[in-house]
């Protein structure tokens, strides 16, 4: 009824294939036939299907495919019938497709929900995340200095808008119950370049700046700040000690894809106008959208020939960084297709090692089957058409296995999600820096149902195919005369022969592939990280850059003394970031027997800890002693640094007794009492690796935070 | 005019009393995609005619107009040839149903 109600549409495309000179004609009594065909409404179909396709000159090649599909519904009727006759075989052949199906679906599940979640902006495919890359200088990506952000604002070409993005602490003054937003200062233009529109209110509106005291909401704050009010728009939040007007509540699936898993998120405005003359601060992430007709290479050449410029024209900040332009996907997601696409190999392999085990259960029957083959074919059945019906067969044991391994994906999804870190959100702890994102969003949907049928389909039909060389001419007659003990001889014998060993390849190449994997966990475990995790837990906590510094000393010193007291804890500290989270946020200093200057001094990661934070984390004290209580403001300035930097920056003494002089110059939130003073190395401490491909050592200093 | 099996099913469906294209195919077992091409040539030989059913007639059976085949007279030799060549009895198995 449904095909016969969309029967002029569908006719009339049909109708396209036929001669204009015929067309009206032939649509009429088409559609007449359709619409009085009482039922065997899909043969129909075909019927006109194959009409068209002879009338059409140099279609006629296609009608024997559209005559092919006539007499389906038998062929599967037929094979229904021969595979109940068979229950064990359809059995075994069912449950070989139904865990290979499952664990293809499972894979695919996450494979679908990670890698191909969809992302909330308009045409993403249009949209780049601009990064500095410090490879040549020894360090990772890193944001882009203001100061470049607005020259390449005014000159691109390549690019259509360009919208800068940069961290911010700024947090709720004024609340029982804490709530920790990702706050964000961006460009007015930066929703304007994702293309995404507020779900209540406005974005910001050209030249806003933070100084307008105007805010975006995520959906969550809403919820959380604002108890989901629809007239939220207008009401004012305290942050920081300021009032803040919120201008917009942004759509509940909106999120940006540089800092996952997706958390609560704040936005003010900033036109980094004030900023002309920063190049040193690369805390500035760049979104930009592709010009009509531009690629990744032609925004990525247009940049780089910028950024060699750079390098002539401010070579003591700009020497050694280059250009990194990353669709947007890929920077959200990107990371984990290598890793996932090598699982989808996997198991793909292990359905393909199903396939093989089925054709050859099917070669088996084969032999069994092969003199009622030949009864039917002395009875008049073409060969096209018994092979039809042995494909159908394996289609409708792929099928058969498609059910089975839908179910088993379904139980085998939870407890895979479970084995990959990320699910739950994880900000708070270590892991969220590696965390898998939208792990919560994975399930098994329409697109992975399509997937495990299309896959039940093809190696379904594989292994459908497998049996049917035993119907080739001349065996059948030769199988009557031998009443069918010759049919599936001497070829069907080297056919599975042939199977065997593709298998055993299969099964090789599957495990070798694990011992590999094996063979690299046990490498990545021997890997002395530089600190020992086990049995560190972890917790965040925000702090107001804008508080007085005594406050923050209260603050954590009771927090770190209620975690001490707790029972089961042996130590508490606290870091600004928890290894392996790397940001590239770094300080620029020179040592005491050098002339200060901000555009020479040379740059490195820094981490600001709390006293006990070596013994915690279990790094080892190399050289001298770790931070104390003593090292707080009161005492004599100290610095502790790790071996990586003492290679790089003294290397021909022993670092302790060095003085070297922080410069928080271009820093996002430079720190009273950080820079400028002369600080003694008191300790050097060993490495830590960061995460990432290449987990090379960076020069680091601790300086105390309190 | 060569007459293939496929021509003599549908000459002898049509005397039978087969109209239009679906009642042919189901009467005589032959693919649509013999069965049209059967009867455009066989119109194009004079042999057949066809007409538009009325569209009153049409709408009172709720579908669209249909286009209904019959012999003209200089059909008769042929049709003489099919009979002897291909008896009815052997190959319109359902032309009973197609009549009814």
């Amino acid at each position: 009824m449904l095909v016969a109600e969309r029967a002029p549409l569908l006719l009339r495309l049909l109708a396209r294939f036929v001669p204009l000179s015929r067309r009206e004609r032939w649509l009429r009594e088409w559609h007449a036939e359709m619409t009085s065909a009482n039922g065997r409404v899909a043969r129909r179909w075909l019927d006109a299907i194959e009409d068209a396709c002879r009338l059409r000159a140099g279609a006629g090649i296609l009608a024997p495919f559209a005559a092919a599909l006539r007499g389906t519904g038998q062929d599967v009727r037929y094979a229904a019938r021969a595979l109940a006759r068979r229950p064990s075989y359809v059995a075994a052949a069912v449950l070989a497709f139904g865990l290979g199906i499952g664990a293809n679906t499972a894979i695919f599940s996450v494979v679908n929900g990670v890698l191909l979640h969809p992302l909330p902006y308009e045409d993403p495919e249009d949209l780049v995340v601009i990064w500095s890359d410090g490879a040549r200088r020894g360090l990772g990506r890193a944001g882009t200095p203001p100061a470049d952000y607005l020259e390449i604002r005014d000159s691109t070409t390549t690019l259509s808008g360009i919208a800068g993005l940069s961290n911010n602490s700024l947090g709720f003054s004024e609340r029982d119950e804490p709530l920790v937003p990702l706050t964000h200062a961006v460009t007015p233009n930066f929703f304007d370049v994702l293309g995404v529109d507020a779900a209540y209110g406005r974005t910001f509106a050209p030249g806003e700046d933070a100084a307008d005291r105007v805010v975006i909401v995520s959906h969550e704050i809403w919820l959380q700040a604002l108890e989901g009010d629809p007239q939220a728009v207008g009401r004012s939040v305290v942050l920081d000690d300021q009032e803040y007007v919120v201008i917009g509540v942004m759509p509940a699936d909106f999120y940006i894809t540089h800092q996952l898993p997706v958390q609560p998120g704040l936005w003010i405005p900033t036109t980094f106008v004030g900023q002309t003359g920063n190049r040193q601060s690369r805390a500035m992430l760049m979104y930009g959208r592709l010009a009509e007709g531009e690629t990744v290479a032609s925004v990525t050449e247009e940049l780089e020939v910028q950024a060699l410029a750079r390098e002539e024209q401010f070579p003591a900040t700009h020497t050694g960084w280059g250009v990194s332009v990353v669709p947007i996907r890929d920077n959200a997601v990107g990371a984990y297709a290598p890793v996932l696409g090598f699982m989808l190999l996997a198991v793909a392999l292990v359905l393909l090692l199903a396939c093989a085990n089925v054709a050859n259960l099917g070669l088996g029957q084969a032999v069994q089957r092969s003199s009622e083959v030949a009864l039917r074919c002395a009875l008049g059945a073409g060969r096209t058409r018994i092979v039809r019906q042995l494909v159908a067969e394996g289609v409708l044991l792929g099928l058969g296995g498609a059910v089975v391994g839908i179910l088993v994906g379904a139980l085998a999804l939870p407890w895979l999600l479970r084995m990959i870190p990320g699910v739950g959100g994880g900000s708070s702890s270590v892991g969220g820096a590696a965390a898998v994102p939208f792990l919560d969003d994975v399930s098994i949907d329409t697109t992975v149902l399509l997937y495990a049928i299309g896959a039940a389909l093809v190696t379904g039909m594989l292994a459908g195919l497998a049996p049917t060389r035993m119907v080739r001419p001349g065996a059948l007659e030769s199988a009557l005369r031998a009443g069918g003990r010759n049919l599936a001889g001497a070829r069907s014998t080297v056919m599975r022969h042939g199977l065997v060993v593709a298998e055993a390849a299969i099964a090789v190449i599957l495990v070798v592939a694990a011992l590999t994997t094996l063979q690299s966990v046990r490498e990545l475990s021997a890997i002395h990280l530089g600190y020992d995790a086990d049995r560190v837990l972890t917790v965040r906590n925000s702090i107001r850059v804008g508080m007085d510094r005594e406050v923050w000393r209260t603050h954590f010193e009771e927090a770190r003394a209620a975690i001490t007291e707790i029972p089961g804890v042996q130590t508490a500290s606290g870091v600004n970031f928890v290894p392996p989270e790397f940001p590239n946020s770094t300080i620029g200093f020179h040592l005491a027997d050098e002339i200060p200057d901000p555009e020479t001094a040379q740059r490195v990661v820094f981490r600001l800890v709390l006293p006990g934070y070596f013994e915690t984390m279990g790094i080892p004290i190399v050289d001298g002693r770790a931070l104390d209580q003593t090292d707080e403001a009161d005492g004599a300035p100290t610095v502790v640094v790790n071996r990586a930097f003492q290679e790089r920056f003294l290397p021909a003494t022993s670092s302790l007794g060095e003085t070297l002089v922080p410069d928080t110059t271009g820093m996002a939130f430079p720190m009273p009492g950080l820079g400028g003073v002369s600080r003694e190395i008191v300790g050097v401490v060993g490495n830590v690796r960061p995460a990432g491909q290449d987990p090379a050592p960076m020069p680091i200093v601790y300086l105390p935070f309190l | 005019m060569r007459l293939t099996y496929a021509t003599a099913a549908v000459l002898q469906a049509l005397d039978a009393g087969c109209r239009h294209g679906f009642e042919i195919i189901e009467a005589v077992g032959v693919r649509s995609g013999t069965v049209y091409p059967v009867l455009r040539r066989l119109e194009e030989e004079r042999l057949v005619r066809s007409r538009w059913e009325p569209v009153h007639e049409a709408r009172n059976a709720g579908r669209p107009p249909r286009r209904y085949y019959e012999l003209t007279a200089a059909a008769e030799p042929l049709l003489e040839r099919a009979r002897s060549t291909y008896p009815a009895e052997r190959h319109l198995p359902a032309l009973g149903d197609a009549r009814g």
